[in-house]
């Protein structure tokens, strides 16, 4: 049975690697997109004053020049994408449409695109964080403008990153010049030594293997990638970078991306026992609760690979057919997120109450990023067995039968709940991303169909129309 | 058109004078309008054939909002049978014979004010043919704030113009001769239900442009231009912008000359004589019916190339020398 699995899981393996390249490979040829102007509602949403637009490529970087009912160039609209820094979210890039004036006021910023969490998204349009951009200058000061709470990743990039990119428009177009932010970067700074510290606590707490020690690293990262920054490890980002885009423009992040990364390959869960949030509340739960549920051996060794099939439809999902929510499965979010959606709240609730009786439930059982970290440190291991250094097997026993009662047949049941509910989650995120896409894509479809230059270059068809016609009345009878 | 017992399901369309009664799933003379079992559908609607940002000079409109593109819509189809006809590659071919682009109202109105444009053209066939489609894009073209403008022959019964005109700001009206023959013999229309369009226009306060291309031989009677630009002078107004066109051999012409310098100059000197005061000369370079002149002091006002404007000296719609109200759409 062992064997089995073994070719199983290397077959998946292989699978989903290859899941992987390709469509790598296939965002690589496609290369740039075309330019596409966005619809003129969204334009005019961003700088209401203006009569028309007119695109204008002259510069280093595209845009579109605000024209008064004149004809004359009142502002500058642009689109995030074209200028540099792409602005990051917490979940990957983000398309914004932002403008402003001669003068270097802002007129208004909306977000075209992202691939963040509907209700983390939500949080920030909610809390009107993109209408504070409105009435600012360009080259002001804009530390005092705080980032959404619960969100920051995502707020600090997109106040960073649009306004550098807005700052290089406004100094080419009418010559703004702006200071630098010394302030912004102070905070930035504050944050990866925060998390620098943290991973060090969690690594001397893993080398002296100190329970106490341990258990003071978990409260820590509770507090600060729970609480504080809301930035724990998920699957979004590392299929972010396994789609050969850098996740985050948070340093902090980043770092903690890599460390777990890495740790991983030197087969050492630091990431997982140490520092995981969710894993010190699900350790928290399992404290709690009095009761213990001891299934068979042979179920847990099952249950504790039933993660890697998680990670496998993941990536399936997201790799091969595109489904954003996928990547949003995870319970991380709700728990320290208040504003998470229903769906995702209960999910979270029901992973800690199965935790309280067996102890760290969602991450033995299904956690993809977990099964992801454990995928590439049993990479790791199988490399090192080729180059001849011996390695260690741990196995749980695969003697004796599955089911071996109702304790047994119990946590089976807990099992499907689970997975059921992760799967209800996803299906719910792309229901949500679907419902706040729908109109933007309806939109962009619309246009990126036909665009006048496409037209040109013959983008027809044959079908007609047959829609009722005004202006006809029933012949008589006949004279 | 006479049907055998007015069977159920025979429609009469009354949207053009020539008002063609219908069979179950017969088209009418335009080819875009058929009878769907009963109901008058139309096979254009949202089906642009052409889509293309133009020089405002071209409808040719010279006195709207000079010198600014103008986001042109057409469909396929037409009503009249001209055989002179210019864009017959459209508008003498049923919708399925050529290529369409998917082009709902709202999608012109937003590409429209994308690309810069502050008006929409309903222009190559005739927007009279894409009726209901030409109504639902005007009406959102002027909540958003765009002009609208048809280039059309006038050939549509009053009511429905009447409806239209609510929306429309500008439009360009071909009168293809003074001579209800020419009409019924190369164009296969009439010319009294575009004579009435072109009252109804004006009482609707649509701004009119007329446009008459000169056939060789067929409709360079200088004494029925005459009559034609004292028409326009009564019923219209003098100031109302009349351009000749020089006709080009096309479509089932091809055996005429195109038109000889000599004919346009002098139809154009007869409508100043009538009491025209914008005439202008299109197609072929005439250098004295090119520009715009002040009618009362007769200064430069607007120095054309043909599409381009070299000059615009009109400020505020007044004259710089004399401070004369001009007649046009300045803004």
């Amino acid at each position: 049975m062992n064997s089995n699995w073994k070719t199983v899981s290397a077959l998946l393996f292989a699978v989903a690697i290859t899941v992987i390249i390709i469509s790598d490979l296939r965002n690589l040829l496609r290369g740039e997109p075309p330019f596409s102007i966005p619809p003129g509602e969204r334009l005019h949403e961003v700088y209401p004053e203006a009569h028309s637009f007119r695109l204008d490529k002259s510069g280093s970087w595209p845009c579109l020049a605000a024209l008064d009912a004149g004809g004359n160039e009142i502002g500058a609209v642009f689109l995030s994408d074209h200028l540099p820094p792409t602005v990051r979210g917490y979940a990957g890039a983000m398309s914004l449409l932002a403008a402003f004036d001669k003068n270097g006021i802002i007129h208004g910023a909306s977000v075209l695109k992202h691939s963040e969490t509907p209700a983390y998204f939500s949080m920030i349009t909610g809390a009107g964080f993109l209408k504070r951009f409105n009435g600012e200058n360009v080259s002001g000061d804009f530390s005092d403008l705080d980032a959404v709470s619960g969100a920051t990743i995502t707020s600090e990039a997109i106040k960073k990153d649009l306004i550098e990119g807005a700052r290089l428009l406004a100094h080419e177009r009418y010559g703004i010049k702006s200071q630098s932010t010394g302030k912004s970067s102070s905070k930035e700074f504050f944050e990866i030594a925060s998390i620098a510290l943290l991973l060090v606590l969690a690594s001397v707490a893993y080398v002296m293997r100190n329970r106490r020690l341990r258990h003071a690293s978990l409260l820590a990262s509770v507090i600060i990638l729970g609480l504080w920054l809301n930035c724990s490890l998920s699957i979004q980002q590392i299929s972010t970078l396994a789609a050969l885009s850098i996740p985050a423009a948070s340093g902090a992040m980043l770092l903690l991306l890599i460390f777990a990364l890495i740790s991983a390959a030197t087969r050492r869960q630091i990431y997982c026992h140490m520092l995981c949030p969710f894993g010190a509340m699900q350790e928290f739960m399992y404290s709690l609760v009095p009761y213990r549920l001891a299934p068979s051996q042979k179920l847990m060794l099952w249950a504790s690979r039933i993660k890697f099939l998680t990670l496998f439809a993941v990536i399936c999902a997201f790799f091969a057919f595109g489904f954003k929510a996928a990547l949003m499965t995870e319970p991380f979010g709700a728990v320290f997120e208040f504003s998470a959606s229903r769906y995702s709240m209960a999910f979270a609730v029901t992973l800690l109450l199965a935790s309280g009786i067996y102890k760290r439930f969602f991450c033995r059982c299904l956690c993809p990023s977990g099964a992801c970290l454990h995928a590439v440190a049993k990479t790791s291991a199988a490399l090192q067995h080729f180059v001849g250094k011996r390695h260690s097997v741990s196995v749980g026993t695969t003697h004796g039968r599955l089911l071996n009662g109702w304790r047994d047949i119990l946590f089976v049941l807990l099992l499907l709940l689970a997975l059921s509910a992760m799967a209800g989650v996803g299906m719910q995120q792309h229901y949500e991303i679907a419902q706040q896409e729908g109109k933007t894509q309806a939109e962009q479809r619309k246009f990126e169909k036909v665009n006048v230059e496409r037209i040109r270059e013959g983008v027809y068809n044959k079908k007609l129309s047959d829609i009722k016609a005004k202006y006809w009345k029933t012949a008589d009878e006949d004279e | 058109m006479k049907t055998n017992k007015g069977s159920a399901g025979t429609v009469t369309c009354e949207l053009c004078p020539k008002e063609c009664r219908l069979a179950a799933f017969e088209r009418g003379d335009c080819g875009v309008r058929y009878n769907a079992g009963g109901e008058l559908h139309t096979l254009v609607y949202g089906k642009a054939c052409s889509l293309h940002i133009d020089p405002m000079e071209k409808k040719p409109m010279f006195h709207f909002l000079p010198g600014t593109p103008i986001f042109s819509v057409a469909t396929a189809g037409c009503n009249l049978h001209c055989k002179f006809c210019q864009n017959w590659q459209i508008s003498q071919k049923k919708p399925e014979e050529i290529d369409n682009a998917d082009a709902p109202p709202q999608f012109i109105v937003d590409n429209a004010i994308s690309n810069g444009c502050r008006s929409i053209a309903y222009t190559y066939t005739d927007p009279t043919v894409f009726y209901e489609y030409t109504y639902d894009t005007a009406r959102l073209a002027r909540e958003a704030g765009l002009r609208n403008v048809l280039v059309t022959a006038g050939y549509i019964n009053e009511k429905p113009l009447r409806e239209l005109c609510r929306f429309i700001d500008g439009a360009n009206v071909d009168l293809k001769a003074f001579d209800d023959r020419f009409y019924r013999e190369v164009c296969d229309g009439s010319l009294a239900p575009v004579l009435r369009a072109l009252e109804v226009m004006n009482e609707e306060k649509v701004f009119i442009e007329i446009t008459n291309l000169i056939v060789p031989g067929l409709n360079d009677n200088m004494v029925k231009i005459s009559q034609m630009c004292r028409w326009i002078v009564e019923k219209l107004g003098d100031e109302t912008p009349l351009h000749f066109s020089r006709f080009s051999p096309q479509y089932q012409l091809l055996n005429l000359p195109p038109t000889p310098g000599d004919t346009l100059e002098r139809a154009a000197h007869l409508a100043k004589e009538a009491g025209l005061k914008h005439v202008y000369v299109g197609n072929m370079r005439l250098p004295e019916f090119e520009n715009t002149y002040c009618p009362g002091c007769g200064t430069l006002l607007i120095e054309r190339a043909i599409f381009r404007i070299q000059a615009n000296n009109i400020k505020d719609g007044l004259c710089p020398q004399c401070g004369r109200k001009q007649h046009g759409v300045w803004k």
